[in-house]
């Protein structure tokens, strides 16, 4: 280090000592007026001067306050201040910031805090059940606009070309081999089959059944030979 | 062998004509037996006449021709015979939940009951199926194959699941 540089260390130290100095003094001039203000005489009338004081001191300082939020809310709403932001916005260092952003994993640290940190079923939760979400979903499903907008999309050609190619893409290929191979599905398919054919079945039988006693009766009929009744 | 069984409880229980099978039923039956029992011999005589033409072909000769037709109603009448002595039932029969049982319900008909009765059953079809007729009047809804083997055929209760 220089001896510059220890020069200005001691004059520090030097005025630091002065500091701690001047405090202690202060301390100990304090003590009469602390002693004096115990005392049952002279304590009301000191207390009484002092509250009258602090009550300056809390005027003056709410004063201070509104005059600085007053300089605030007047920094905020001027045209510089419009200026700085937009010169900042269109400046490099937005872009320096979101590059620094983006490589430091900012984004989905913040995501994964925020979804660590809430319940996300309970806040989706929350928002579906909330009456302006209805509200808004109702607006939404009954708007005719909406319903051309929906309509206009279905009918339009992209939409085909795009059904096309996620149809034919191997993404689909692949679920449906993947269904197809399915145990379960087969099952189910099975099951759907064999209940299907054992409902026909029945269909069948109960249908023959009430034949059975119409061609039973015609014939007993042409005959004169009624059935007869067992018990 | 649980539905016979079943179905000749409800035979001794309530003896109604309701649980006698009628000629509806018992007809689709037979037409559904005739068609695996068809289907399946003509799958055998496709597979025997490939093998044949592999070999450079097989022609019959007028004896063997009644032999290959002895052949197939002997393989018919076994499906039948084999079926309702063993299950009193048919693969059609069992569609249609029918059983056939020994006129005292005492359960299926033994091999030579079935025997009579499969033969019967041709002899009723060849008249343009009139011997089935005296079911539509008979009080147990009998054809003259089952009057001749001595057999009844029920409704099957539904099998428990």
């Amino acid at each position: 280090m220089s001896r510059r540089g220890e020069a200005a260390d001691v004059l520090l130290g030097v005025a630091a000592a002065g500091v701690r100095a001047g405090e202690a003094s202060v301390h100990v001039a304090l003590l009469p007026v602390g002693l004096a203000a115990r005392t049952p005489l002279i304590g009301p009338i000191l207390g009484a001067a002092v509250e009258q004081v602090a009550a300056d001191g809390r005027a003056a300082r709410r004063a201070a306050m509104r005059r600085m939020d007053d300089g605030v809310d007047r920094a905020l709403c001027s045209p510089e201040l419009a200026a700085l932001v937009e010169r900042l916005i269109a400046g490099p260092l937005t872009d320096s910031v979101a590059q620094s952003l983006a490589r430091n994993g900012v984004p989905g640290r913040v995501a994964s805090e925020l979804v660590a940190s809430v319940d996300v079923d309970e806040a989706l939760t929350a928002v579906l059940e909330h009456p302006q979400t209805r509200e808004l979903v109702a607006a939404l499903t009954t708007s005719p606009e909406l319903q051309q907008l929906v309509a206009d999309a279905l009918d339009s050609r992209l939409t085909v070309e795009l059904t096309d190619r996620i149809l034919q893409g191997p993404a689909m290929q692949h679920a449906i081999e993947h269904l197809a191979g399915s145990p379960e599905l087969r099952r189910v398919v099975a099951e759907q089959s064999a209940g299907m054919a054992e409902q026909t079945m029945e269909g069948v039988r109960r249908r023959s059944v009430v034949l059975d006693d119409a061609a039973e009766r015609t014939v007993r009929g042409w005959l004169r030979r009624p059935r007869p009744q067992m018990s | 062998m649980a539905a016979p069984a079943q179905a000749a409880d409800v035979l001794s229980a309530e003896a109604s004509s309701d649980e006698y099978a009628g000629v509806v039923s018992r007809a689709i039956a037979l037409g559904i037996d005739a068609a695996v029992i068809q289907g399946s011999l003509l799958i055998v005589a496709a597979l025997l006449g490939l093998v044949a033409s592999l070999v450079g072909g097989i022609t019959l000769g007028t004896a063997g021709q009644i032999a290959a037709a002895g052949a197939w109603l002997v393989a018919t009448a076994a499906y039948f015979v084999v079926w309702w002595s063993l299950d009193g039932q048919t693969l059609g029969q069992r569609a249609m939940r029918l059983v056939v049982l020994t006129a005292d319900g005492s359960g299926p008909p033994p091999p030579m009951r079935s025997t009579v009765r499969v033969l019967w059953l041709g002899l009723c079809i060849i008249p343009l199926f009139a011997g089935f007729l005296p079911a539509l009047v008979d009080d147990r809804r009998r054809g003259l194959h089952d009057i001749v083997a001595g057999t009844v055929v029920v409704h099957a209760p539904p099998p428990v699941p």
